[in-house]
């Protein structure tokens, strides 16, 4: 019975206890890496992730898969500096904003009209989009942009960055619909029975477009919050970033076949992500180790997590 | 004593929480059709996994043709001669026929061990021959044959394996009366030669048909084994479910005089899966349509709630034309399905009692706008709860986790809870156990008290002329008959069922 409780422990909570040795060994490791000053850095370079998470739960809850996240945040970040720079900050955030949400729905239309799986259907998002941005951009940085832009990637409030409310902001939005309303239900029960959640007259088809448009409009939010970070919409930025997010919604327990996971889970991913890619800077890990690091923690860590399962 | 084919000694299993079996013993002799029966969760499940090591018993012996066997892992069973085939299937749908019967032991020729297709291909229709009831094409995928079909392809592969003992749990559970007889002659094939079948089933009837000796378990222990020559029907019942329980359907509910009528099929059509298809129902109106499995009968349930688009005909609510193309119209309509497979049509199985009671109400009734209100969900499933008597500790528990009755009158809840004037009920006592069958009936008919017409599919005869005001009977897509439960047996209803399309 005494290894029942410590499997079911495992299971709830392994996540967060990784989480915490994480954090307490990369403070045996490092002096300089449990500051205040430091943790707030950790905190906004997880907000990135973050924002691509929590958009893929609503996805990976569905019973989908978003490859596109990484390059939908290029093409809206690009395409919204690109308004900027004419049209003035409001226009060009709403631009960037849009173009990720028409993209994000396109793919769900593709998906769910045409019948194509979402893990082709992103994927052919994936380059177009990518694609999509070099063609707007030339391959080059979009640069100028107005001053009052610097305030969304780079602004403070108090001695808190603003990404991190934001991030806050998103999480606590995201929890409240996928708990407290009928679109949030609809996801679990889609991704988790698509016949009978159509049996029982959900509009699945409505559901999942919906929860691609969430995901796409996150990304354009995050290639926003990247452009204003680095001053400069990039044409190579968000490269790799899906698989960031996907990882991050893994490690926090969430089911890759759909309708069941936790948004709180996704969010201590998205840390554990952050946290992996800062301390191992901190000890001075060359980015190519870092590559393999991250790997292996991903690996030991859905083992445990399934360890806690069975 | 080395007559025994296997033998059970003092078997005992238990899970977190539950004594599964104890002290269970048990002699199935060498090729006798040996009876498990018991209601769900008695421990026949386990009781058989145990013998061919899909499970791991706590303490007792397992003896094989006398010796003590060392069954500990999953193939261990194979080893010793014993098959198990499952309620769900252990078949690749991608693969044919003869794939799956060699899967993992491929035969092969030459010195680099290419697979030989055509030795394969011959010996499993040398095994299917053997089973000359069935006619089947070694070379179809699992995935385009039916329920019956499937059930014989693991039968073969049991053959295949030179099996002396096969364990069959409830083969018949998806089976129609036809399939059924002939899947007996099969079983009768079996024990000719030298074969030991220890069945599970849940239909009574069965057992006196096609065993030789009768188990009984109760919550997990052995309350008798006898011939079936020497217990009737009633005796078996009693030792199912520990209290004496006249198997009879409950009175029917006499229909008002005045009933309107609320649905009407027009004439409806699908190719290839029913023709010219009318009917009538009215209010308060339990409405049975009976049929084999592949007689049309879903097809038709399934067109009527919108998951199925008709070629032709009209239906008529309350004498109004409607057009019902997806199940969300269907409920708007007042319209309600309980589905043949509730796994795959009527529970979201990974999420927990309290959602998948609600899921079709959410959007009419228990949600303002966008947002849910709590307070009122947990109040209606409670009312659900409360009227079908549902039994689970909690409402975040898993439907996974209930039994097959519990699961059953979750669907039932969360369509009343919709509040519908029509529901169809498909196959609704499939694979439950007979205390649960006897609830759902209650059900049926406190439910047409309120005026709701039901329909009633099922291709349990008895059941139907149990239970339904008026019986209409399909054969192969087509209506064949209308008959008057009272004045008619199981036998017309199946004269009926088989009759073929004249042309």
């Amino acid at each position: 019975m005494r290894n029942l409780q410590f499997k079911d422990i495992i299971r709830r909570y392994g996540i967060l206890i990784g989480l915490i040795g994480l954090i307490t060994g990369f403070s045996v490791l490092s002096e300089r890496f449990f500051t205040i000053s430091n943790m707030l850095i950790v905190m906004r370079q997880t907000s990135i992730v973050a924002f691509l998470a929590v958009g893929m739960s609503f996805v990976i809850l569905g019973a989908g898969i978003d490859l596109s996240v990484g390059s939908v945040l290029a093409f809206s970040g690009a395409v919204g500096a690109g308004v900027m720079q004419n049209g003035g900050l409001f226009f060009g955030i709403l631009a960037g904003l849009a173009l990720g949400t028409a993209l994000g729905a396109f793919s769900g239309i593709v998906i769910t009209k045409l019948k194509i799986p979402a893990f082709i259907a992103t994927l052919a998002m994936m380059a177009i989009a990518r694609g999509g941005t070099l063609v707007y951009t030339d391959g080059r940085p979009i640069t100028g942009l107005p001053s009052s832009f610097a305030f969304l990637g780079r602004g403070y409030i108090g001695n808190v960055p603003f990404p991190i409310i934001l991030m806050l902001i998103i999480f606590i939005l995201a929890y409240i619909v996928l708990k407290l309303t009928r679109f949030g239900r609809y996801v679990y029960a889609t991704g988790g029975n698509i016949n009978a959640a159509r049996a029982s007259g959900i509009k699945v088809d409505n559901v999942i477009i919906s929860t691609f448009a969430i995901s796409g409009f996150l990304s354009g939010l995050t290639g926003m919050v990247l452009a204003s970070r680095l001053n400069s919409a990039q044409p190579t930025a968000g490269m790799g970033y899906e698989l960031d997010a996907i990882a991050a919604v893994v490690l926090g327990g969430t089911s890759l076949f759909g309708g069941e996971g936790e948004l709180w889970g996704t969010l201590v991913g998205a840390f554990i992500m952050g946290i992996l890619n800062n301390g191992l800077n901190m000890l001075n890990v060359s980015s190519f180790y870092q590559q393999v690091a991250k790997g292996i923690v991903i690996l030991i860590a859905i083992t445990v997590a399934q360890s806690g399962k069975k | 004593m080395n007559d025994l084919a296997l033998e059970f000694i003092n078997i005992s299993k238990s899970f977190p929480g539950v004594q599964a079996l104890k002290d269970v013993s048990i002699q199935i002799k060498k090729a006798d059709v040996h009876a498990i029966v018991g209601e769900n969760g008695a421990g026949k499940s386990t009781l058989m996994k145990i013998a061919v090591g899909e499970l791991l018993r706590d303490t007792g012996i397992i003896k094989v043709f006398g010796q003590e066997a060392q069954i500990n892992s999953p193939s261990d069973g194979y080893n010793y001669g014993i098959s198990l085939i499952h309620q769900e299937f252990s078949l690749v749908p991608t693969l044919d026929v003869a794939q799956n019967i060699f899967l993992g032991r491929e035969l092969t020729r030459g010195h680099l061990s290419f697979i030989d297709s055509n030795l394969m291909h011959k010996q499993t229709e040398k095994i299917l021959d053997s089973l000359k009831m069935f006619h089947l094409d070694s070379r179809l995928k699992i995935r385009d044959l039916t329920v019956a079909q499937k059930q014989v392809v693991e039968i073969a592969k049991a053959l295949s394996l030179n099996s002396k003992i096969i364990i069959m749990d409830e083969p018949t559970a998806a089976l129609t009366l036809e399939e059924t007889s002939r899947l007996f002659e099969v079983v009768r094939g079996l024990k000719a030669n030298g074969v030991s079948t220890l069945f599970i089933s849940h239909r009574i009837e069965e057992i006196f048909e096609i065993a030789d000796k009768v188990s009984i378990l109760r919550d997990g222990e052995l309350i008798l084994t006898k011939p079936v020559a020497q217990i009737d029907r009633n005796q078996v019942i009693n030792s199912m479910v520990g209290r004496s329980l006249e198997f009879v359907f409950p009175p029917k509910v006499k229909q008002k005089k005045e009933a309107k009528v609320i649905l009407e099929v027009k004439k409806i059509n699908k190719e290839r899966q029913f023709s010219d298809v009318s009917f009538q129902l009215k209010e308060g109106e339990i409405l049975g349509l009976a049929g084999l499995v592949g007689s049309g009968l879903s097809e038709v349930a399934l067109a009527i709630f919108g998951l199925n688009h008709l070629d032709a005909g009209d239906i008529y609510i309350k004498g109004e034309k409607v057009d019902i193309n997806s199940p969300f119209k269907a409920i708007e309509h007042g319209l309600a399905l309980l589905p043949e497979d509730r796994r795959e049509l009527g529970l979201v199985i990974v999420r927990n009692v309290l959602e998948n009671l609600t899921l079709p109400a959410l959007y009419r009734d228990i949600a303002r706008k966008y947002f849910i209100d709590l307070k009122r969900e947990l109040l209606m499933a409670k009312e659900a709860q409360k009227e079908l008597s549902i039994r689970f500790a909690s409402f975040s528990q898993k439907v996974e986790s209930l039994s097959g009755g519990n699961q059953q009158k979750v669907v039932v809840g969360k369509w009343l809870l919709t509040r519908p004037k029509i529901l169809i009920m498909n196959e609704p006592t499939r694979g439950i156990d007979v205390g649960a069958k006897l609830e759902i009936y209650n059900i049926v008919n406190t439910l047409i008290q309120r005026g709701i017409g039901i329909i009633f599919i099922s291709s349990e005869f008895s059941e139907i002329l149990g239970i339904a005001h008026r019986v209409l009977v399909m054969s192969e897509g087509r209506i064949t008959t209308e008959l008057d439960p009272e004045n008619s047996t199981e036998e017309d209803i199946l004269k009926f069922a088989t009759r073929k399309k004249v042309s």
